[in-house]
């Protein structure tokens, strides 16, 4: 019943499959550009946006409008906010795992 | 769940070596700190030029770490970043930063304790052997960390190379720079495979836009 409590607690944003590879991804590493997001994570464009758009509203992810060269680049990166978020993810997650 | 979610990260982490590109400058800094060891094994002991090169070690080898480093970051900008997309990796951990420090730490006292125990044992001949077993540990080590196969098989390629070295009696003056060898060697190999199969198994993406 404890555990099921705890599954209350978990954060609904970053609870949906492409959001939570998405915070994984960009948690390993300082930040990655739309077309490296988009490889790594198995997501098409639309999908890729919303998903970075819903990240974006909760504060969890900055997203930079570039250009490299002439070439248009969207950089991603997670806020503090965002670490702290998926930290607190992964040990209710560990939590109720081992439970 | 929460294995998942580490292999998640472990697959981001092991993109950096997906060319090769690391690998092949590491094995060119060994080789080319190996060769620089050997040049100043060669001078007269008490010359001059022998006393500013050993004082300048540190510094050579730090100056070939930033210019190795620079210039694989150059190379993924152009060949890598334009087939994968771009990514920056400086961010690290706390955790890791943990648990790279506890191995290091547990290496380096090891090294320190076990050495002179076996050495006693067996003569100063597996000297290389325990430097061999130390390198392909740490090699295992960063393979099960970064979640690249290849480096378990340098692993044992370099672990086979010590035990060549104490079956064959090679002395320490000889062993050395033969593991070293191995070791810069097959790094550039295996770092050149996967650069080639890089290459050939992935196209220039588009833009985002």
């Amino acid at each position: 019943m404890d555990s099921l409590r705890e599954l209350n607690e978990l954060d609904r944003v970053i609870h949906e499959p492409g959001r939570l590879i998405l915070m994984a991804t960009l948690y390993a590493i300082e930040k990655a550009d739309f077309v490296f997001l988009g490889q790594q994570c198995g997501l098409t464009r639309g999908n890729l946006s919303s998903h970075l758009a819903r990240l974006e509203e909760a504060g969890y992810i900055l997203i930079e409008k570039t250009f490299r060269g002439k070439t248009p680049q969207t950089l991603c990166s997670l806020t503090a906010a965002g670490r702290k978020a998926f930290e607190a993810y992964r040990r209710i997650i560990a939590r109720v795992a081992l439970k | 769940m929460t294995q998942n979610i580490d292999k998640i990260m472990r697959k981001t982490w092991s993109s950096w070596y997906i060319d090769g590109l690391v690998e092949i400058a590491t094995g060119a800094v060994v080789l080319i700190m190996l060769l620089f060891y050997q040049v100043v094994g060669t001078l007269q002991k008490g010359d001059l030029t022998s006393i500013v090169m050993g004082i300048g070690q540190p510094m050579i080898l730090l100056l070939v770490l930033i210019i190795a480093g620079k210039v694989v970051k150059t190379l993924k900008l152009r060949i890598t970043f334009p087939r994968t997309g771009y990514v920056e990796y400086s961010r690290s951990t706390p955790k890791r930063n943990i648990s790279a420090f506890i191995i290091a730490a547990i290496i380096s006292l090891g090294l320190v304790i076990v050495s002179p125990t076996i050495l006693q044992v067996v003569g100063d001949n597996f000297l290389p052997v325990i430097s061999a077993f130390f390198i392909s540990l740490c090699l295992a080590v960063f393979g099960w960390r970064s979640n690249v196969g290849r480096f378990y098989i340098l692993a044992v390629i370099v672990l086979s190379t010590g035990g060549v070295i104490a079956w064959l009696r090679i002395p320490e003056y000889l062993g050395y720079p033969l593991l070293l060898t191995v070791l810069g060697l097959g790094l550039m190999i295996s770092g050149t495979v996967t650069l080639k199969y890089f290459l050939n198994h992935t196209q220039l993406l588009k833009c985002e836009e």
